[in-house]
């Protein structure tokens, strides 16, 4: 049974992670809900240092909360003179930035009332709690051992191939956004 | 150590070499903006690939410790992959539509997308089945975001939130699936799923089927097809060609291989597949009798032929996946075919709609021709490919018992026969009025040609064929 700091750490977590996902999907102002998606993510790092495994609980700080989560920053506030023109720019999609930014997609999702959406998230929470709760819980051993070693050794060894995989999805996705991003340049309407 | 990688590598030349083509491809690009050295670069690669698929045959041991496996299942799926981006290459090169976007990155990214299809018939782990399928799909996106107008940019976008949730469904059915059975190898998944659904029925069930629906995503089954008709027409025509095939032939071998690991709960999942089965034919070729414009008529006619293939599936028999891979291979030429005279009709009028066929018997008499072929050939008739595919599909269905099944496939195929022969009736008994005639350019024949021979030829000699099915010896 797991131990008296372990649950008190685990409820202020799932707190934490738990208001910062409903905040992030329910707050109007796109700036609050990129930090409250910050709450979570740090949260869900909580839940990965207290599980043993440090390592990926700092590549989630490092990675989520220090890169995409700025990158989300610095996207809405290049794009934000979009939201304050308000809802004048009509159903007009021209092009990638209109698309991405402008009312067309942000706007529509935004207004709908989420009742839908909602009741197919409770609908998946109630089928995942009833069908995992049988689940036995296994706690991290008290001696905490460092993971990098041997994640390291598995990433040159038996994940090889997928290391180098990743490396050529990641050079299509930068050779395409860069592709995309210049013709849009020479073009700009 | 090196011992074990310089093995796995030389049963994985192709896509060493696939990989290291792309970043030429990529080089030369810089220099020669619109010239012709990138494409015969690209051309230089298929064929040193294709040369190296001959080499390496059929390795007994798993390379790169058991994430993949190339068996003669994958490599058959492997040429598969190879032809399509040939053809597509061909259909890139007699397309104007693509020629005026086209740049080296465009053909880098079309052969990386190769590399991508062949893992993901390869795949024998779940996390190289999770990144081959993010790879293909992150170069279909692009691929068809690529031509600078809205509409692509919107079909891009449409198709990438899609898939980015059917992507986000799937990993999650299989972070739930590796917390229940703790395995990611396929072979040990095989093993330790009977006792985890013994001890959790409904989880291990659910992480299943949320995992099914990425690959379901992929092959347009029905309840996940609403992306395919907007992005085939928002693509340029070679490409949504290539989305058709290519993507779908991978996601059915990776079903295949993914459904024999869990065969064990097949009795469970057997009911879903086989009315999705039913759905996807009836409900694409429904559809189909109403569109007006070609892209969207073939985009639905691929939703009917994904059916048919989910038969072999439904089957759940060996005859049935050998079925499956026949019609697939039948598939791959008369869809690039029908595309393909699509690409020669759309390029020379413009024009999208149906009516850009009228009178094209006395427009270019020969493309009319090769069109009837890959029409007839589509519907099933024989003696055409076609109907060699679909004669092995309704009858491992109806060996397996499942005569409802077999029975919707028949009542399907003559629905879909009234589309495709709307198109030749346009072609033949309308006149063309002021329309002009069509004069392909060779690349187009290249391609029209190798489709319609073989269309022709294998449906008069399938036995050739038959005999490649052999090694195919997964069970379900």
């Amino acid at each position: 049974m797991p131990t008296g700091g372990y649950t008190i750490a685990f409820v202020i977590l799932a707190a934490l992670a738990l208001m910062g996902a409903v905040w992030t999907v329910t707050l109007r102002n796109l700036f609050r809900a990129a930090l409250s998606l910050g709450l979570a993510l740090i949260a869900v790092a909580g839940f990965f240092l207290l599980l043993g495994a440090e390592f990926l609980a700092f590549t989630q700080i490092l990675v989520y909360v220090g890169a995409i989560l700025t990158l989300i920053i610095f996207g809405i506030m290049l794009t934000a003179k979009f939201h304050q023109s308000g809802g004048s720019v009509g159903r007009q999609p021209c092009g990638w930035r209109h698309s991405l930014a402008g009312n067309d997609i942000t706007g529509s999702v935004v207004n709908r009332p989420p009742l839908p959406a909602g009741i197919a998230s409770v609908g998946l929470f109630v089928l995942l709690t009833a069908s995992t709760w049988s689940l036995p819980e296994h706690l991290p051993d008290a001696g905490l051992a460092p993971t990098t070693a041997a994640l390291g050794q598995q990433l040159v060894v038996l994940l090889v191939l997928p290391f180098e995989v990743i490396s050529l999805v990641i050079l299509v996705a930068l050779i395409g956004s860069v592709a995309l991003a210049s013709e849009k340049q020479r073009f700009s309407r | 150590m090196s011992g074990v990688l310089l093995d796995s590598l030389a049963a994985w030349w192709p896509e060493v070499i696939l990989s290291a083509g792309a970043l030429v491809v990529l080089l030369t690009a810089v220099w020669s903006k619109r010239g012709q050295i990138p494409l015969i670069l690209s051309w230089v690669t298929l064929g040193a690939s294709a040369w190296a698929l001959t080499q390496t045959g059929v390795s007994s041991n798993a390379p790169f410790f058991g994430l993949i496996v190339c068996d003669g299942f994958s490599l058959l799926f492997r040429w598969i992959a190879l032809g399509s981006i040939a053809i597509t290459l061909l259909m890139i090169m007699a397309s104007q539509e693509v020629r005026a976007s086209m740049r080296g990155e465009y053909l880098a990214i079309l052969l990386l997308m190769g590399v991508g299809l062949m893992l993901m018939v390869e795949a024998n782990h779940l996390l190289m089945a999770y990144l081959s399928i993010e790879f293909v799909s992150l170069s279909g996106y692009l691929l068809v975001g690529f031509p600078d107008n809205a509409r692509a940019a919107e079909g891009a976008l449409k198709y990438f939130l899609f898939g980015a949730l059917a992507s986000a469904v799937m990993l999650f059915g299989m972070s739930l699936l590796y917390g229940m059975t703790d395995a990611l190898l396929f072979p040990e998944l095989l093993q330790k799923i009977q006792p985890a659904a013994a001890a959790f029925p409904q989880g291990v069930l659910l992480a299943v089927i949320l995992l099914l629906v990425g690959l379901a995503f992929k092959i347009s089954m029905v309840p996940f097809h609403l992306w395919t008709p907007d992005a085939y027409e928002a693509a340029p025509m070679p490409v949504a060609a290539l989305l058709s095939v290519a993507p779908k032939a991978a996601a059915f071998g990776l079903l295949i291989r993914f459904l024999s690991t869990l065969a064990p709960l097949w009795q469970d999942l057997y009911p879903i597949f086989s009315s999705l089965t039913i759905l996807t034919m009836t409900l694409g070729n429904l559809v189909a009798l109403a569109q007006t414009n070609i892209k969207r008529l073939l985009a639905y006619s691929t939703i009917a032929q994904a059916g048919y293939l989910l038969i072999g599936i439904t089957a759940g028999t060996p005859i049935g996946v050998q079925a499956l891979v026949l019609y697939l291979i039948a598939y791959l030429f008369m869809n690039f075919g029908a595309f393909a005279c699509a690409v020669a009709v759309v390029e020379q009028t413009g024009s999208e709609s149906l009516d850009a066929f009228r009178g094209l018997s006395t427009r270019a008499p020969v493309l009319a021709f090769a069109c009837v072929l890959f029409l007839l050939s589509l519907a099933g008739i024989p003696p055409l490919f076609g109907f060699m595919g679909k004669f092995f599909l309704f009858g491992a269905a109806l060996q397996a018992g499942q005569t409802l099944v077999a029975v919707a496939a028949v009542i399907n195929s003559a629905i879909a026969l009234y589309y495709y022969v709307n198109i030749m009736r346009l072609m033949f008994l309308q006149s063309a009025g002021e329309a002009q005639a069509l004069q392909p350019v060779p690349a187009l024949h290249l391609a029209l040609g190798v489709c319609a021979l073989a269309t022709l030829f294998f449906g008069l000699f399938p036995s050739s064929v038959l005999s490649w099915l052999g090694p195919i010896r997964l069970v379900l």
